[in-house]
C-alpha cells in the first residue's frame, strides 16, 4: 500500500468513524431504543478515539521527508453538462494542524460529558449532535472545494444550534439556539453566493496551491469588483461562525447550551471556523486589500467591544464567551495585516487554553463557594466582577456602553428586526382582507393581537351570515374565542379514546358556548 | 399489441374510487377505506415503478401509448413517459399512499380517500399526457376531485362556503386560461390536428404569428403562475395549507402542473416567444420567493400556514430554475420538484399529527411537545431541514445547480433566491423551536394519564419513508440527474436555438 493510499484511507477513517457513530445514535435515537449510557459513550468515544487516531497518522506522514500538500479525489458526487461536483480531501499544513485538534478536543468534550451529564435525559442526544458536530467539522477542515465546506459548514451549525437548545423544556435556551441558527444561516448565504460567484470568475471554487514550496491550498485569487464581492460574501460567512461583528450578539446567549459542547463549540473549535476559513481564503484577500481592511476593522472592533463586555459580567461562562470573541477579533486582525502563522498558532493555542477554561467553569464556581463558604465572611472580600467599584478609574459612560453591549441589540431589533416583522404583519393584514372580499365576509376583519395584547392572528367571523349582524367590541371577541373554540376542538377519534380527555375541558375560559 | 402500462397505472386509482363506497359504521369504514385505497395504491406504485425501471429513456422519443389504440383505434387519448417525468410518477403516488396513510381516522372517510385517489389518476394523466387534450383533461382532472371534495364540505357546514369560494377563484384561474390557449392553438395551428406529437418531445414548434404566440404564452404563463401560486395569484396556496385537506393539499402542490406546462407545452410549442417570457417568469418566481420568505418569518400565529408561506417560496425556485432554460437550471429544477414534493409532505403530515392531538395550529398554544412527541419533533425537524436544503438531501443539490443556473443567466436573481431560502430555514426553526420546545402548554401540560401520544406506527412509518426518500436522493443525486440527463440536454437546447 503506497503512501498515498495510506493517506487517503486515514483522512477518510478520521471523517468517517464519528460519521458512522452518528449513524449508529442517530439509529437508536429515532428508534426510540433506550440504551446504556456507557454504551452510547462508548460509540462516541471510541470513534472519536479512532478519528484522533487516523488524524495522527495522516501528521506522521506528513513528518516524512517525502510528504507534499497533495489533493486527494475519492468520487464523483454529480455531474450535470460541464459542471461536476467531485469529493476530495486535502493534505496540506492547515489541514494536518486542525484534524487532529478537532477531533482531540470533540474527545475530551464527550469524555467530559459522560459524568457531567450523568442521568440527563439527553445524553442520547446529546452524543448525536457532538458526533454530527465532529463529522461536519473534520468535513470542514479536510475539505478540497468551498462548495464542498459548506456542507460540514451547514452540519457543524445545525448541530451548533440544537445543542444551544439541548435544554428543550426551558424557553431561554431554545430562543438563543433560534437565535445562533438566524445568524448562522443569514451569514452562510455569504458562503453559497460565493460558491458560484468563484465558478464564474475562475471556473471553480476548489482550494489550490497558489504557487512552489506552497504548503496550504487556497481559493485562486481573483481580482478587481468580484475578488472583492467574494472575499466580502466569505468575510460574511466568517464573522458568522466566529461570532464578530455585527453579527456576534449570539455568542454569549449560546452559553445557555450544556458545558461540555459550549466549551468544545465556543471556545475550542466552531467559533474558529471563520478563522479558518480566512485562512483558507488567503489569498483572494491579497488580491483585495480593501477586503483585508474590512478584515481588520471587524476583527479590531469586535476585539474592543468584546474585551470592554467581557469585564461587566456577572457570570464566568459570559465573561468567557466575550474573552473568545475578543481573541478571535484578534486572529482576523492577524490575518489582515497576513500574518496567517501566527493566526494558526493563536487559533490552536487559545483553543486549547479557552476549552479548558470552561469544563473548568463550574468547578471553578463551586470552589469558590467552597471557599466563601469555609472562610465565613472572615477572609478579604472582592467585589462582585460586575460591580463598578472594580471599575473605578474607568470612565462610567464605558461602564454603561458595556454593560448594554454597545446597544448593538437594540439596534439590531429596532433597526432590522422590527421593519421586517412590521411589514409582514401588514402584508398578513392585507391577505386575510383580500381573502375575506373573496369570501364574502362584509364584518371586518378582526385584530385579535391587538384586542389581546398577544400578536399579529385575524380571526374572521364563523359565517358569512354571522359577519353581517352588526357586531360590538364585546360580541366580536366572543365570536373570535367561538371560531377559535371551534376550530379547536374537533379531535380525531383516535386521540380522544387515547385520551379519554372531556372535550368540555378544552374550551376556551368565557366562551358563550 | 404491447400491455396498455400506462393506461392501467392511471386508471387503477380512479377505478378503486369509484367503487369505494360509504359506510354507516364510521370506524369500521376508516379501516375498509384506508385498506382497499392502500392496497390500490401499493398496486399502482409497482406499476410506476415497472414504468420507470421498465423504460429505456435515451434521447429519442418515448413510446406512445393510444388508450383504445391497442385495441384497434388510432385515436383517443394518447399518453407517454419521457425522462423528465419519470421520477415524477412515484412521487405522486407516494403522495396519495401518504394521504391515505396519513389521514386521521375521523378525516378518513371514502369520500375523503376517493378525492385523494381521483387526485392521483388525474395528476398521473396530466404527467403522461402525450397530446394537449390530455394535458388539458388532466389539468382539470387534477384540480376537480379538490373542488368537488371542497364543495361537499360546504353543503355539510356553511362556514366552509368561504374557502370553496378561494378555491373556486383561484382554480379557474388556474384553469380557464389554459382552456383558451389550447382552443386557440387548435384554431390557428396549421398542424393542430397533430399537436399531441408537437407537445410532449421538443422536436416541433408550432407555425404561428409571433403576435398570437405572445398571446397564448400569456395566457400559458397566467395558468402556470395561479397554478404554482406565484404572486399575485398566490393567495390560495397558504390558505389551503391552513384550512385544506393536507392530503390533498399535499398532492396539488406535490404535482407541479405548472412547470410541466411550461416544460412539456410552452417550452416545446412557443420557443421563440418562450425566450422572451421568461424574464417576466423569473421576476415573478422571485417576487414569490421574497415575499413567500417574509410573510413566513413575520410571525405567523398558524403553523401550517406558516408552512403554506415557506411552500410558496421554495416551489418559486423551481420556476427560477426552468426560466434559465440551461441544463443546470432545468436538472435543479426537476430535482427540485422530487425534492420539494417530499419535504413539503412531510412538514404537513408531521404538523398534521400534531394537530391532531392537540386540536389546535395555533403556535402560542403550541409548545414543549417534544417531551411527549420526540420522534414527531425530531422528524419534522429532518424534513423542515430538507425542504430547505439542508446537505444531504434532494434540497440541497437542486438548491446548488439552481443558483448555479442563476447566476450564469441571470446575477440579480441568485441574492434573492438565496435570501429566501435563508429565511424560509430560519421561519421553520422559529416554527419548531414554538411547536416543540419551551414549556409544555395546553394539552402538553396536562396532569394525568399522557394527554398528548408519541406517533403510532402508520404514522412513524410515512415520515420515515418520506424522509428516507429525501435522504436517498440527497446522497446519490446522480441517478434522479443521470436519468434526465439527455431529456435536459434536448429541452435546453430546444429552448435556447433561435
Amino acid at each position: 500500500m503506497s503512501q498515498l493510499e495510506v493517506l487517503r484511507l486515514a483522512s477518510c477513517g478520521a471523517i468517517g468513524a464519528p460519521l458512522l457513530a452518528t449513524a449508529i445514535l442517530g439509529l437508536l435515537l429515532f428508534t426510540g431504543q433506550r440504551r446504556s449510557e456507557r454504551l452510547v459513550s462508548g460509540i462516541a468515544q471510541g470513534a472519536l478515539l479512532a478519528s484522533f487516531a487516523a488524524s495522527l497518522v495522516c501528521v506522521l506522514i506528513a513528518l516524512g521527508p517525502e510528504w507534499t500538500p497533495r489533493r486527494m479525489p475519492l468520487v464523483e458526487w454529480f455531474r450535470v453538462g460541464d459542471m461536476a461536483y467531485e469529493l476530495a480531501l486535502l493534505s496540506d499544513r492547515l489541514t494536518l494542524v486542525m484534524m487532529p485538534l478537532v477531533s482531540g478536543l470533540t474527545l475530551l468534550a464527550t469524555h467530559f460529558s459522560r459524568d457531567y451529564l450523568h442521568r440527563d435525559p439527553g445524553f442520547l442526544r446529546f452524543h448525536f449532535l457532538v458526533g454530527l458536530f465532529a463529522t461536519g467539522m473534520l468535513w470542514v477542515v479536510a475539505s478540497a472545494s468551498l462548495e464542498q465546506l459548506f456542507v460540514g459548514w451547514e452540519l457543524v451549525g445545525v448541530s451548533s444550534a440544537l445543542l444551544v437548545g439541548y435544554f428543550q423544556e426551558r424557553r431561554a435556551p431554545s430562543q438563543a439556539g433560534a437565535r445562533v441558527f438566524t445568524t448562522y444561516r443569514l451569514c452562510d448565504l455569504g458562503i453559497l453566493l460565493a460558491v458560484p460567484a468563484l465558478h464564474h470568475a475562475v471556473g471553480s471554487a476548489e482550494f489550490v496551491l497558489s504557487g512552489e514550496g506552497a504548503s496550504v491550498h487556497r481559493l485562486s485569487a481573483v481580482g478587481g469588483v468580484t475578488g472583492l464581492a467574494i472575499a466580502l460574501a466569505l468575510l460574511l460567512g466568517a464573522i458568522g461562525k466566529s461570532a464578530q461583528l455585527p453579527a456576534g450578539g449570539w455568542l454569549p446567549r449560546a452559553m445557555e447550551g450544556p458545558t461540555p459542547s459550549s466549551a468544545l463549540f465556543y471556545g475550542g473549535v466552531s467559533v474558529h471556523a471563520g478563522v479558518f476559513l480566512l485562512l483558507r481564503a488567503g489569498t483572494l484577500l491579497e488580491a483585495s486589500p480593501l477586503a483585508r481592511l474590512l478584515v481588520g476593522l471587524c476583527g479590531l472592533t469586535t476585539a474592543v467591544y468584546a474585551g470592554l463586555a467581557a469585564r461587566v459580567q456577572s457570570d464566568a461562562k459570559g465573561t468567557l464567551a466575550f474573552a473568545t470573541m475578543a481573541q478571535v477579533g484578534v486572529m482576523f486582525v492577524e490575518i489582515a495585516v497576513g500574518l496567517e502563522t501566527l493566526a494558526l498558532v493563536h487559533l490552536v493555542s487559545h483553543a486549547v487554553l479557552r476549552i479548558y477554561q470552561l469544563f473548568r467553569a463550574p468547578s471553578a464556581l463551586s470552589d469558590a463557594r467552597a471557599i466563601e463558604a469555609a472562610l465565613a465572611n472572615v477572609g478579604p472580600q472582592s467585589a462582585p466582577l460586575a460591580s463598578p467599584a472594580r471599575h473605578r478609574g474607568a470612565p462610567r459612560y464605558l461602564y454603561r456602553i458595556a454593560l448594554d453591549r454597545t446597544f448593538l441589540d437594540t439596534v439590531q431589533n429596532n433597526w432590522l428586526l422590527q421593519p421586517v416583522f412590521s411589514a409582514a404583519r401588514w402584508f398578513e393584514a392585507w391577505e386575510r382582507r383580500w381573502l375575506g372580499r373573496i369570501e364574502g365576509a362584509a364584518a371586518p376583519l378582526v385584530f385579535r393581537g391587538d384586542q389581546e395584547g398577544e400578536g399579529s392572528a385575524l380571526a374572521r367571523p364563523a359565517s358569512g351570515r354571522e359577519a353581517l349582524q352588526p357586531l360590538g367590541a364585546d360580541s366580536v371577541r366572543a365570536e373570535v374565542l367561538r371560531t377559535e373554540v371551534l376550530r379547536a376542538e374537533p379531535l380525531s377519534t383516535e386521540a380522544l379514546s387515547a385520551e379519554s380527555l372531556p372535550v368540555e375541558s378544552l374550551r376556551v375560559p368565557g366562551s358563550h358556548r | 399489441m404491447s400491455f396498455p402500462t400506462l393506461t392501467l397505472l392511471i386508471a387503477l386509482p380512479a377505478l378503486t374510487a369509484v367503487f369505494l363506497r360509504d359506510s354507516e359504521r364510521k370506524r369500521l369504514e376508516s379501516a375498509r377505506v384506508r385498506g382497499i385505497a392502500a392496497g390500490a395504491l401499493t398496486l399502482t406504485l409497482l406499476l410506476a415503478l415497472a414504468v420507470v425501471f421498465g423504460s429505456d429513456q435515451g434521447s429519442g422519443p418515448p413510446a406512445v401509448e393510444f388508450v383504445g389504440g391497442w385495441a384497434g383505434l388510432r385515436a383517443g387519448p394518447r399518453l407517454a413517459v419521457d425522462a423528465i417525468v419519470l421520477p415524477l410518477l412515484p412521487v405522486t403516488v407516494v403522495l396519495a399512499m401518504a394521504g391515505i396513510l396519513g389521514t386521521s381516522r375521523r378525516e378518513s372517510t371514502a369520500r375523503h380517500a376517493r378525492a385523494v385517489l381521483a387526485t392521483c389518476s388525474g395528476t398521473l394523466l396530466l404527467q403522461c399526457a402525450a397530446d394537449l387534450d390530455t394535458f388539458v383533461v388532466g389539468w382539470f382532472a387534477s384540480l376537480l376531485p379538490s373542488w368537488f371534495h371542497a364543495r361537499a364540505n360546504a353543503l355539510e357546514d356553511p362556514r366552509e362556503r368561504g374557502p370553496l369560494r378561494i378555491l373556486t377563484v383561484y382554480l379557474g384561474l388556474a384553469s380557464l386560461p389554459l382552456s383558451l390557449a389550447a382552443i386557440s392553438l387548435h384554431v390557428t395551428s396549421a398542424s393542430g390536428a397533430e399537436l399531441g406529437s408537437v407537445v410532449l418531445h421538443a422536436q416541433r414548434s408550432v407555425t404561428l404569428a409571433p403576435r398570437t404566440q405572445e398571446w397564448i404564452l400569456l395566457l400559458l404563463g397566467v395558468t402556470a403562475l395561479a397554478r404554482k401560486g406565484m404572486v399575485p395569484l398566490h393567495s390560495w396556496v397558504p390558505h389551503l395549507a391552513e384550512r385544506g385537506s393536507v392530503a390533498l393539499t399535499t398532492q396539488l402542490l406535490g404535482a407541479h402542473a405548472g412547470v410541466l406546462l411550461l416544460l412539456r407545452v410552452a417550452i416545446p410549442l412557443l420557443p421563440d416567444a418562450s425566450r422572451s417570457v421568461m424574464a417576466l417568469i423569473t421576476g415573478a418566481a422571485v417576487v414569490s420567493a421574497s415575499y413567500g420568505a417574509l410573510m413566513a418569518l413575520g410571525q405567523q400565529r398558524s403553523l401550517r400556514r406558516c408552512l403554506g408561506w415557506v411552500a410558496m417560496s421554495q416551489s418559486s425556485l423551481i420556476l427560477v430554475g426552468v426560466a434559465t432554460m440551461n441544463e443546470q437550471g432545468l436538472a435543479g429544477a426537476l430535482l427540485q420538484c422530487v425534492g420539494f414534493s417530499l419535504a413539503f409532505a412531510g412538514v404537513m403530515w408531521a404538523a398534521h399529527f400534531v394537530e391532531v392531538r392537540t386540536g389546535t395550529m395555533d403556535l402560542k398554544r403550541l409548545g414543549g411537545l417534544v417531551g411527549r412527541m420526540p420522534l414527531a419533533s425530531g422528524l419534522f425537524f429532518l424534513a423542515a431541514a430538507a425542504l430547505v436544503g439542508l446537505p444531504g438531501s434532494i434540497g440541497f443539490v437542486a438548491d446548488e445547480l439552481l443558483v448555479h443556473a442563476a447566476l450564469a443567466t441571470r446575477p440579480w436573481v441568485a441574492i434573492p433566491v438565496l435570501l429566501a431560502t435563508g429565511l424560509n430555514a430560519i421561519s421553520l426553526y422559529r416554527a419548531y423551536t414554538a411547536t416543540f420546545l419551551g414549556r409544555p402548554k395546553g394539552r402538553a401540560r396536562l396532569a394525568g394519564p399522557l394527554p398528548v401520544k408519541e406517533l403510532v406506527g402508520r404514522e412513524r412509518w410515512l415520515l420515515m419513508a418520506l424522509l428516507a426518500l429525501m435522504v436517498v436522493g440527497g446522497v446519490a443525486p446522480s441517478v434522479l440527474l443521470g436519468a434526465r440527463a439527455a431529456a435536459v440536454t434536448a429541452l435546453s437546447a430546444a429552448a435556447s436555438t433561435p
